[in-house]
């Protein structure tokens, strides 16, 4: 048995904001988008409550984007650029084939290095690819009365209201893959659990 | 029109006090409608849309004859005089009586004479009331002509009718209104198939506001809920709004005028067919929220956000269904990592 602590208090008090935050916007953020009688969440209510959520992720991306680039965490996202089409296939053949022989974890977690290749560049995407698409086009709605009318001869609300509607859809798929790759541990929990703890556990 | 029809009466046939006198010389030396058509080819703008389906280029020559033809030139003795009116008894209005020789002649009705439509007891002056009540029937003139014609230049009205007879105009007007209380029969003329859609929506809207005069003042009556009155009644007709839709395939607009609480509402329907209309309507309802409420207020409340907007039914099946495909291989992903573990543990 061995343990690592990976997964400090100020990360996991971020992440589980961060992914509460994104339960209530998706919530909210359908019932907006499919707006009518049914089982969504009435309309005049999913507006409040979707802006102050898109508000606080802002304050939260914010806030992890100036921590963790100078905190020890930051180690876990530089990238081997080196070796990191041959980690990334490794890791991929692993998911599609290896994971149904018993064959073992291509990567080895290790207190210099958390995230595989492809965790890595899933997160980077997310939250550097995505995230900010989807933060700057949420103000762009808030604060459409001082855009400008057009932006390259199309309507700048519509442009706005795609990037949102692109980059949120984007991140639901990100959540539903996340979700389903942490259960790929060591065992279907153990990720769960370092989320949790703090505490990376190995067999 | 029709008060001319209800009230025509106490024939009084007078030059309407009211009009310069002058005019009344000028206006004689009528030069005939064929004339008249060589010196004003079709060009002004319409008053009264038709169909907009035949361009009006410039009526054939039989067409050209109607006021040269049968007792039509003794009527445009009396009729051709540019304030020859009576004021009714009963409304006080003044009922104008002329018929502009050139618009006439420009008419789809061009080449009717007077005693085409105008059969009975006109023979007399000054006219008889009763002469007044004859019984117009559009439909069935034009379904009979229909019938007879064969270029497709007579319309049948039949659908028009039918349409006409559910709308609000007849039940709140009662049987008064007809075909002419919109339609100037001495006039109509459809609109020229290439004229710019400003002129289209004014000249549609003109027939509306002939009636409906207080729907041009700042704050229509009824419409205080809609954003730049003023601007919407340029661009777009009120029937766009307030009529039921009619048959896409067809040129005219439906003749089925809804009541007020049955006419369109949704600002989405029209606005989101194109961006920069999305665009419009946005900005205005985020400004009204932002002075109402203030900047926070706004950002948390933003009423202004519009449903529907980015909602094309085709991406959003392709969308969802993607997410489907998506669960369908985690969840056979799952299952064969199940079994895989089975085997092992039975192993
Ligand atoms: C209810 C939803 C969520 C659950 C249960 C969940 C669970 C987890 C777990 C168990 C881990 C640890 C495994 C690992 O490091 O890969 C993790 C890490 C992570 N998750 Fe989530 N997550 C959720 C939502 C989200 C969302 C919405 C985001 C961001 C858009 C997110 C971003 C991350 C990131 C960046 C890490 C790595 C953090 C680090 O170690 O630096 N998660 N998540």
């Amino acid at each position: 048995m061995n343990q690592l602590y990976l997964y400090p208090l100020w990360l996991r008090l971020w992440h589980w904001l961060n992914a509460a935050l994104f339960l209530v916007l998706i919530a909210t953020g359908v019932s907006l988008h499919y707006a009518g009688p049914g089982w969504l969440i009435p309309f005049s209510s999913a507006v409040p409550v979707h802006n102050t959520a898109g508000i606080l992720l802002t304050l939260s991306w914010l806030l992890f984007v100036i921590v963790n680039p100078r905190s020890s965490n930051a180690r876990h996202y530089r990238l081997q650029l080196r070796t990191l089409p041959g980690e990334l296939w490794r890791q991929l053949h692993y998911y599609l084939h290896g994971i149904f022989t018993d064959a073992p974890h291509p990567f080895n977690v290790s207190a210099r290095r958390k995230l595989n290749a492809l965790q890595q560049l899933s997160y980077w995407g997310a939250l550097v690819g995505l995230m900010p698409i989807l933060i700057l086009s949420g103000w762009g709605f808030l604060l459409s009365p001082w855009l400008p009318a057009t932006l390259f001869g199309v309507g700048t609300i519509w442009l706005v209201a795609i990037a949102h509607l692109a980059s949120s859809w984007l991140l639901v798929l990100f959540v539903i893959v996340h979700l389903y790759m942490i259960t790929t541990g060591a065992t279907p929990w153990s990720n769960l659990h370092a989320m949790l703890t703090g505490w990376h556990t190995e067999p | 029109m029709s008060l001319l029809r209800q009230s025509l009466l106490p024939l009084l046939l007078t030059l309407s006090l009211a009009a310069p006198i002058g005019a009344v010389g000028a206006d004689l030396a009528w030069p005939g409608p064929t004339a008249s058509l060589t010196t004003n080819p079709v060009a002004a703008p319409v008053e009264d849309p038709g169909v907009t389906g035949t361009a009006a280029a410039a009526p054939a020559d039989h067409v050209v004859a109607g006021l040269a033809r049968d007792d039509s030139p003794a009527c445009m003795r009396c009729h051709r005089i540019v304030n020859l009116a009576y004021r009714d008894q009963d409304t006080a209005a003044v009922v104008d009586l002329r018929i502009a020789a050139d618009d006439y002649a420009r008419s789809v009705h061009a080449g009717l004479a007077c005693g085409d439509c105008h059969a009975r007891g006109y023979r007399h002056y000054p006219h008889r009331v009763s002469s007044a009540d004859e019984d117009l029937d559009c439909t069935g003139c034009h379904r009979e002509q229909a019938g007879r014609e064969t270029g497709g230049k007579v319309r049948d009205l039949d659908s028009i009718a039918a349409e006409f007879r559910q709308s609000v105009h007849l039940e709140v007007a009662g049987p008064g209104f007809s075909c002419d209380a919109c339609h100037d029969v001495h006039r109509f003329q459809p609109l020229p198939r290439d004229v710019g859609i400003d002129t289209a929506v004014r000249t549609h809207n003109g027939v509306c506001l002939q009636c409906h005069q207080d729907q041009t003042l700042d704050q229509p009556p009824g419409h205080d809920w809609l954003p730049r009155p003023e601007r919407h009644r340029q661009a777009v007709r009120c029937i766009d709004c307030h009529a039921a839709p009619g048959d896409p395939q067809r040129q005219y607009p439906s003749h089925q005028v809804l009541p007020a609480a049955a006419s369109a509402r949704d600002c989405v329907t029209c606005h989101r067919r194109s961006s920069t209309l999305l665009n419009q309507l946005y900005t205005y309802r985020s400004q009204q929220a932002l002075r109402a409420s203030g900047w926070l207020n706004q950002a948390l409340y933003n009423d202004a956000y519009i449903v529907g907007m980015t909602r094309s039914p085709t991406l959003d099946r392709i969308s969802l269904i993607i997410i489907a495909l998506l669960l369908a291989g985690i969840a056979a992903h799952a299952s064969g990592r199940y079994h895989a573990y089975r085997r092992q543990r039975q192993a």
